[in-house]
């Protein structure tokens, strides 16, 4: 089977991971008679016709698997064609597609072959000698194989960028039901693992003076490590979701959990939903995500337990704030960080910028334009010296119609990116 | 434009310069006039007054160390408004607002952020959109690396370091309209910007993996373009190698997930024990099960057509040199999907008289496959002579049950019908052997009898024989092959085998002889590899008069699949590179033949018009053929052809 052949198989069947994200990493560059560099803000090098960033070449090394997973394209039972890479074509591949600027690096997965040690320790051939035998110093991120020896995650985490483990369903109800070999506790006590080495190495460079560091860096997938869940693919509700990320942000210390709206696949087991991925619930979800990151929100705040989802028509912090309406409005000249935060249409870098303002000026309602406030949502929730709400005010029963996006389709649009800035 | 050429370090120091005297002479903002190059004059063109001469040492006005950053980004711009905004901001800040540039909400400072906004994403699009091509240059052994780019701002500057540092063992020339950054391994060099032209284009032959890397990651479940262009402006597509795929991968995503969702009702595929299991499967060889879309092969129409445009000739005359002609053509000219709107007929030929006299003047044979679904008659054939010019050649499809293939009773004539046992004339299918001898002997009469126009006109290339699957090497086989000659007398005929067994081993030897003896020419094919029914690519020409090839294109999804609709089967365009392979072994029949065709049957759409098209010039490239008109073979051709004719008749 020639190269291309092979990648578009082993592409094809990667491609149902989230993440492609070659940001985190600590600044880094290649020897002179190296190549690559990272500097923590990650590029995308282009964009599919679904939106998603092209970043790196995320592949598969083979898609042969020993594990049945019925939401996976690649499971044992699936009729899929099957590849294999050796480690030696991809890193090649890499190499080559690095030189021509094409790409970040590499985010390299596998299927489950023979064994998970012996499928992670090809993972790590692979990073190994894209690090040392080539001088590359571009972005890798690995997959990680949560029963594989503690010892080989170790080994994983001194080449690569990022490591991961996809939690992929939040409760072990739902993992018994489509993924009956895994397990949320190996899981976790492999995310463990991996946790500790990170603080280890941090402390470890604590305790090292800047010039030994420089000259023998010690690392340990120095951009953290990240998880992915599925949404939709069983009766799991956004609570569960966010209570899930909540607490592997907090015990993990993740850096990042992505949410990939289950899409339908070639081939699929009956006991999945045969429909169109819910790229808004996803959308929903990765803004509630922000809002407990960078906000000050928690987990418990963006439902109820008469509603345990999302709503799809608002963003999460509108809907909070329409159920918080004795908190608004807030007087922008006054009110606190944390008070600004929870404005709807109100992004971290415009909290930024009037902290900063205030300190010289009034903010009139026209500033708050030219601060990048969106309008429309925070209207009615501001006052500023020259506007109050008045009728549009937290009070007005026709709130909700006033808030209401002109359209779906146009919200959804006009903030898709806003996914993967994660400006609210 | 001469301004614009300069760097952007020498208008950023310019404008620092006049800037710094304006603030010392008191100027206030609105009385100057600010030039593209950073230089100012006084409103009403007076130039700047002399400092006094104890000023101008200290210079020390002092600024935020932001305001410099903010300015040597905002210097970027390609808006002329960047000086004046920036000399205003300057002349606030050094009266009674030393804070402004933490006012975010200030409508100055706010469009001078909106300004660096702009050259910062300038600048990361260039660090994500470059796309380095490999050169080896003659002198050197080693590799270059050269992108032509075009920047949305004058950022070649500000972003020529971030390459350094990723790829310090790379020799590498970004060239761009502005100017162009250069590294050798040792030192950055940068010089003035140049047109597009002088930029080498040889593609790189990594940007086809690259495609199809690219077509592999995108689902087309999520399909979403609104935020591919927010993030890909179109003003980076084109040069961008994945920017082909593009409007095809979004054109069939819808589908591609309706054929999934279908997909998953039903019931799921056996689970094999174990991974030794799996892996004895042979790949290859396994399943695809999204039959899925392969970008390169299956570009769309427009594509195709560009490409056939590209091609830039017309393949209307048979190539040829003294004594031998190559006629190319595809198989049939009515196909629904070849006739739509566009795709390669004018809007005026909507008769099947306009469409083939049309396609005459694109390609210099046609091969009809009507003809094996339904017997033709004579006055069509004779149509078909008088709508084309006289070196134009039909390949006539043998009827199915001249060959062996099943056939529907409904689409046979009365006289056929009434030879059927009563209880087969609603069935499905009836094959040949439901028939009696007498009325086979009559189908093969009828059929050729019809020919006669074209086989009096010079215009018979050959009848095709196309043989099914099933028609294996066995003396049963060769017996009909024998029956098949003795029906066609002298008609010049061809014979397409579609079972592997024909060419393998010692067997390929008996079966050329047996159709040399049979004065039968060996249809060479190009289909899907690897198939039960793939024949190998192999030419022989068994029959010195003419040498047929026949390109069914290599989709392998649906090779083999049953009740698989024609032009879904056929859908596949071949990429030049494929068809030169073929090159070779073209011109080698040619030296062995004197007539060759080449028959593509690729018939979705037109890509097999287009390929038909570029194959001409691929051959036509070669240099020793030129146009038939040209060197007047023509009349050669056709006085051999009728000459032939002439001979048949009196035989």
């Amino acid at each position: 089977m020639s190269i291309s052949e092979k990648l578009a198989i082993l592409a094809d069947a990667a491609k149902y991971d989230a993440s492609c994200a070659s940001s985190g990493a600590k600044g880094r560059k290649a020897a002179p008679n190296g190549i690559g560099s990272t500097d923590g803000t990650g590029i995308c090098h282009s964009y599919t016709p679904d939106g998603r960033c092209v970043s790196l070449l995320k592949i598969l090394l083979t898609n042969y698997c020993i594990y049945d997973c019925s939401y996976c394209i690649n499971r044992r039972s699936s009729g899929v064609q099957r590849a294999r890479f050796t480690p030696d074509e991809v890193v090649r591949l890499t190499l080559d597609f690095y030189r021509r600027n094409y790409i970040e690096g590499l985010f390299l997965s596998s299927g489950i072959i023979r064994d998970a040690d012996y499928t992670m320790e090809q993972l790590i051939a692979v990073a190994k000698s894209l690090r040392l035998t080539h001088g590359f110093a571009g972005y890798i991120h690995l997959k990680t194989i949560p029963t594989a020896a503690p010892d080989l995650i170790r080994e994983a985490g001194r080449w690569a960028d990022r490591l991961s483990i996809n939690v992929e369903l939040p409760r072990q109800a739902d993992l018994d039901a489509l993924a009956p070999e895994k397990n949320l506790i190996q899981i976790t006590r492999a995310m463990g693992t991996i946790r500790d080495g990170i603080t280890e190495a941090r402390e470890d460079r604590a305790h090292v003076d800047r010039a030994a560091i420089a000259r023998a860096p010690i690392a340990f997938s120095p951009a953290g490590q990240a998880t992915q869940m599925i949404v939709g693919a069983t009766d799991a509700t956004d609570a569960v979701m966010l209570r899930v990320s909540a607490a592997l942000y907090t015990e993990q210390r993740l850096k990042r959990v992505y949410y990939s709206a289950f899409s339908p696949i070639p081939d699929a087991s009956n006991i999945l939903p045969a429909a169109a991925p819910s790229l808004l619930r996803e959308h929903r979800l990765y803004q509630a995500d922000w809002l407990m990151r960078f906000y000050g929100f928690d987990a418990n705040e963006l439902t109820t337990a008469a509603i345990p989802n999302l709503a799809l028509e608002f963003d999460p912090k509108l809907s909070w704030a329409l159920r918080n309406r004795d908190r608004f409005p807030v007087d922008v000249n006054v009110a606190s960080r944390e008070e600004l935060l929870r404005i709807p249409g109100v992004g971290v870098r415009s909290v930024k910028r009037m902290l900063a303002a205030r300190r010289w000026r009034r903010l009139r309602f026209d500033d708050l334009k030219r601060l990048q406030v969106a309008m429309t949502r925070a209207r009615p929730f501001i006052l500023t010296d020259d506007y109050t709400p008045g009728r549009l005010g937290p009070d007005s029963s026709q709130l909700v119609q006033r808030v209401q996006p002109a359209s779906q389709l146009d919200l959804w649009s006009s903030s898709a990116a806003a996914a993967h800035s994660g400006e609210l | 434009m001469t301004a614009a050429v300069g760097s952007v370090s020498a208008s950023i120091d310019r404008w620092r310069g006049s800037a710094r005297r304006c603030l010392q002479l008191g100027l206030a903002p609105e009385h100057l006039v600010w030039n593209d190059d950073g230089s100012a004059t006084q409103l009403l063109g007076t130039a700047l007054p002399e400092l006094p001469a104890h000023t101008d040492r200290g210079g020390g006005t002092r600024v935020p160390r932001n305001f410099i950053l903010l300015a040597a980004s905002v210097a970027c711009h390609r808006d002329p408004i960047r000086w004046p905004l920036l000399y205003h901001l300057l002349w606030r800040l050094a009266h009674r607002e030393p804070h402004l540039l933490e006012v975010a909400s200030d409508p100055t400072v706010y469009r001078l952020i909106q300004l660096h906004r702009a050259v910062r994403r300038a600048a990361h699009k260039m660090k994500a959109f470059v796309r380095f091509r490999a050169v080896r240059r003659a002198e050197s052994a080693s590799e270059e690396f050269v992108a032509w780019f075009e920047p949305a701002h004058r950022v070649v500057e500000r972003t020529a370091p971030f390459f350094v540092t990723r790829f310090p063992s790379m020799r590498w020339s970004i060239l761009t309209p502005d100017g162009c950054a250069m590294w050798d391994g040792e030192a950055l060099r940068l010089t003035a910007g140049i047109e597009r032209h002088r930029a080498p284009s040889d593609p790189d032959s990594l940007e086809d993996l690259w495609r199809t890397y690219y077509a592999g990651t995108f689902n087309p479940a999520r399909l979403n373009r609104t935020a591919m262009r927010a993030e890909m402006p179109a003003r980076y597509w084109k040069n961008l190698p994945e920017a082909t795929l593009f409007a095809p991968l979004a054109r069939n995503a819808p589908a591609r997930v309706t054929a999934m969702i279908a997909q998953t009702l039903a019931p799921p595929a056996p689970v094999p024990d174990d991974l030794d299991a799996i892996e004895a499967r042979a790949p290859g060889l396994t399943p695809t099960v999204d039959a899925g879309w392969d970008p390169i092969h299956d570009p769309g129409w427009r594509e195709a057509r560009r490409r056939a445009g590209a091609a830039g000739i017309r393949a209307a005359f048979p190539l040829a040199r003294p004594r031998r002609t190559v006629s190319i053509g595809v198989a049939g000219w009515t196909d629904p999907t070849l006739t739509a709107d566009d795709v390669f007929y004018p809007p005026s030929a909507t008769t099947a008289e306009a469409r083939l006299r049309f396609y005459a003047t694109r390609l210099s044979m046609v091969e009809v496959d009507a003809t094996y679904y339904a017997m033709p008659s004579e006055d069509t054939a004779r149509r078909w002579v008088e709508r084309t010019p006289e070196h134009f050649r039909f390949d006539i499809k043998a009827h199915a049950l001249m060959t062996g293939h099943p056939t529907s009773p409904a689409r046979l004539p009365q006289w056929l019908v009434d030879d059927l046992p009563v209880r087969l004339r609603a069935a499905r299918n009836v094959y040949t052997h439901h028939f009696s001898r007498e009325v086979i002997d009559e189908v093969w009469r009828r059929f050729l009898g019809a020919l006669a126009p074209l086989r009096d006109a010079g215009k018979l290339g050959a009848v095709m024989l196309q043989y099914p699957r099933w028609f294996t090497p066995t003396r049963a086989s060769a017996t009909l092959l024998h029956e098949a000659r003795a029906h066609l007398g002298t008609l010049p005929a061809s014979v397409e085998l579609r079972h592997r067994d024909w060419l393998a081993g010692r067997m390929a030897t008996r079966t050329f002889a047996l159709l040399r003896a049979l004065k039968f020419s060996y249809v060479a094919v190009d289909a899907p590899p690897g198939m039960e029914s793939s024949m190998p690519p192999t030419m022989e020409v068994t029959n010195p008069e003419l040498a047929i090839f026949r390109f069914h294109g290599r989709r392998t999804a649906t090779w083999e699949t049953r009740n698989e609709i024609v032009t879904e089967r056929y859908r596949y365009l071949y990429e030049p590179t494929q068809l030169e392979t073929w090159v070779p072994a073209i011109r080698r029949a040619m030296d062995e033949a004197l007539c060759v065709h080449l028959t593509f049957n690729n018939n979705h759409a037109n890509y097999a018009t287009t390929n038909a098209v570029e194959m001409h010039q691929l051959l036509a490239d070669g240099g020793e053929e030129s146009s038939l008109v040209e060197c007047g073979v023509l009349s050669q051709a056709r006085r051999d052809d009728q000459q032939r004719a002439a001979e048949r008749r009196s035989s």
